[in-house]
């Protein structure tokens, strides 16, 4: 079924089809101690894409994203990867003592950059990232969106090449995701951000990726081939209007994936690995 | 002049109205225990040669003032001393067993021994080590008052969230900056909690210091005092004592507040507001 799909020309988005991986690995394996906990993880992120990995609690996502992150050096298997990689938790992690300028300015400032220019710097994204007029406060007295956002900032100004989000968006309330999605499909494309999602939510990873890696449960965890999502179906999951102006074939597109997705989710191999 | 709007302005006013009460409440509570044992002493109930009457100790502390105020300055200037000392003692003790586990190891039973003595029993014994003088009681302040500043500034750096260590690793700060962006800072609540304390103690160490030797300070008027049957006098020295520890408690609640701008934030801007600037001024969401 993987393959059908694939086939019909639900993969890769067209335009990501012709642009470099900036990220890729293969055959990655994992042990703690005698425990296999990543086996023949095989994945690749071309730039501007964003890629979900979506898979249960404790099923290895957060080790395959440390590896990828760098944080991690004992396995086996190659990583390329940009010599930045971003990284953020579904904790923000703004420093509670640093106002909100000098959060987001803090990768810069940590590559060498002036205290005054890091600022100018960062500054020069606030209104794209909605934090306008929020420079001078202090994470405590910001909403929960806004220090998600303030933490996405971070990230990406410490790298646009690659951006790890480990479940950024399940901190939040319902409506302030869904804004977040909507602020994030919408910039993406201009921000030049490549984005590699880890969620456990499957309609999240369908809103929002171009692909989507499902992760087999269990103690040997490895990944699926992934499920391309077409562009035209990001975001209408969740959304009941725009579902009114999906056609019958849209509607029936997105329901296939999302049945696949489920399958995988629930099945422990995968039938065709890599 | 600052504007501020009808809930800003009531939120300043009911501060203000706390503030004054929690300022008001303990010093009415002082001034009616003051004049109960006034007047149990003017009843005779209380005899004076055990225990002087208030309006008494005052009297001493205005006309003794003056045959005090060397002594006074004296105590001050040891405990500032030693409290400043013990603080940079407690802080690099706190740093080095935070960076090496194995000095941890080896110092933390040493330090918990080292408060299990009791003062008033080794003060007489660090006297005759360093001779009479500053020197002993300058040591014990700060065997008295690095402990609590140590231990606190420890846990505080051993507290920091580790996932936070980490993103700033991902991001490629050194140990260094580690240290001065991350674990400093978010150490400080609890090395202030160990300040504060430390405070308190500071200017009843150099008294108890004071009275296994000679020369000048508070401890030596109070026993000097005390031998000449001036209780009133006496008493006037102990409320010097409650007056300075005071004094360096508020103080180390002054550093406090200057040195986390943060904590008060929250109070002045007010609580998180859903709603502003939730996409930017420019770009509603479509």
């Amino acid at each position: 079924m993987a393959d059908v799909i694939n086939r019909q020309g639900l993969g890769m988005d067209d335009m990501a089809a012709g642009r470099e991986n900036v990220l890729s690995c293969n055959a990655i394996n994992k042990r703690y101690g005698d425990d296999l906990i990543l086996r023949d993880v095989h994945l690749t992120l071309k730039r501007g894409e964003i890629v979900s990995v979506l898979g249960q609690s404790g099923s290895g996502k957060t080790t395959l994203f440390n590896i990828l992150a760098g944080l991690e050096s004992d396995f086996s298997g190659e990583v390329s990867r940009p010599l930045r990689v971003g990284y953020m938790l579904q904790k923000d992690l703004l420093l509670p003592w640093k106002r909100v300028i000098d959060n987001i300015a803090l990768p810069l400032l940590l590559k060498g950059t002036g205290r005054k220019e890091a600022r100018s710097q960062a500054g020069a994204y606030l209104e794209t990232f909605g934090l306008t007029g929020l420079a001078h406060r202090y994470p405590a007295t910001i909403s929960g969106g806004q220090r998600q956002r303030a933490a996405l900032l971070r990230t990406y100004l410490y790298s646009r090449d690659l951006m790890l989000l480990d479940e950024p968006f399940s901190g939040l309330d319902a409506i302030t995701r869904e804004q977040l999605y909507q602020w994030l499909l919408s910039h993406q494309e201009t921000l030049g951000m490549s984005i590699l999602l880890i969620t456990h939510d499957i309609e999240e990873a369908i809103a929002l990726s171009d692909r989507v890696y499902v992760m087999t449960q269990g103690p040997a965890a490895t990944l699926w081939p992934s499920v391309g999502v077409p562009h035209d179906a990001r975001m209408r999951p969740r959304n009941e209007i725009a579902d009114a102006y999906l056609s019958e074939e849209q509607l029936a597109q997105v329901g296939r994936i999302r049945v696949e997705i489920r399958r995988r989710l629930f099945s422990s191999e995968p039938d065709n690995p890599a | 002049m600052r504007r501020f709007s009808r809930t800003q302005r009531q939120l300043y006013l009911s501060a203000g109205r706390q503030m004054a009460a929690r300022i008001l409440s303990p010093l009415l509570l002082i001034m009616m225990l003051l004049l109960a044992v006034q007047w149990l002493s003017d009843a005779g109930i209380i005899r004076r040669f055990i225990l002087p009457a208030p309006s008494e100790v005052a009297q001493s502390l205005i006309h003794d003032t003056r045959e005090m105020k060397t002594h006074l300055f004296h105590t001050l200037r040891i405990a500032l001393v030693g409290y400043f000392l013990s603080t940079l003692t407690g802080i690099a003790f706190a740093l080095l067993m935070d960076r090496f586990t194995i000095l941890y190891r080896a110092f933390y039973p040493l330090i918990v021994i080292t408060q299990t003595i009791p003062t008033l029993i080794i003060t007489p014994v660090i006297v005759l080590i360093f001779g009479y003088g500053d020197i002993p009681r300058l040591f014990v302040v700060i065997l008295t008052c690095f402990f609590p500043i140590t231990i606190s500034l420890y846990q505080g750096l051993k507290m920091i969230d580790p996932d936070t260590i980490r993103l700033m690793q991902s991001m490629g700060a050194s140990r260094r900056e580690i240290l001065r962006h991350v674990k400093i800072p978010g150490s400080l609540p609890s090395f202030f909690s160990g300040l504060r304390i430390s405070a308190t103690y500071s200017v009843m160490a150099v008294v108890l210091a004071e009275w296994a030797g000679g020369g000048d300070g508070l401890g030596i008027y109070m026993l000097r005092t005390k031998r000449s049957f001036r209780f009133d006098a006496m008493f006037a020295s102990i409320i010097w004592i409650v007056i300075l520890s005071l004094l360096f408690y508020v103080s180390a609640l002054a550093l406090e507040y200057v040195c986390m701008p943060w904590e008060s934030a929250v109070r002045k801007e007010g609580p998180p507001r859903a709603g502003i600037n939730i996409h930017g001024s420019k770009q509603p969401p479509g």
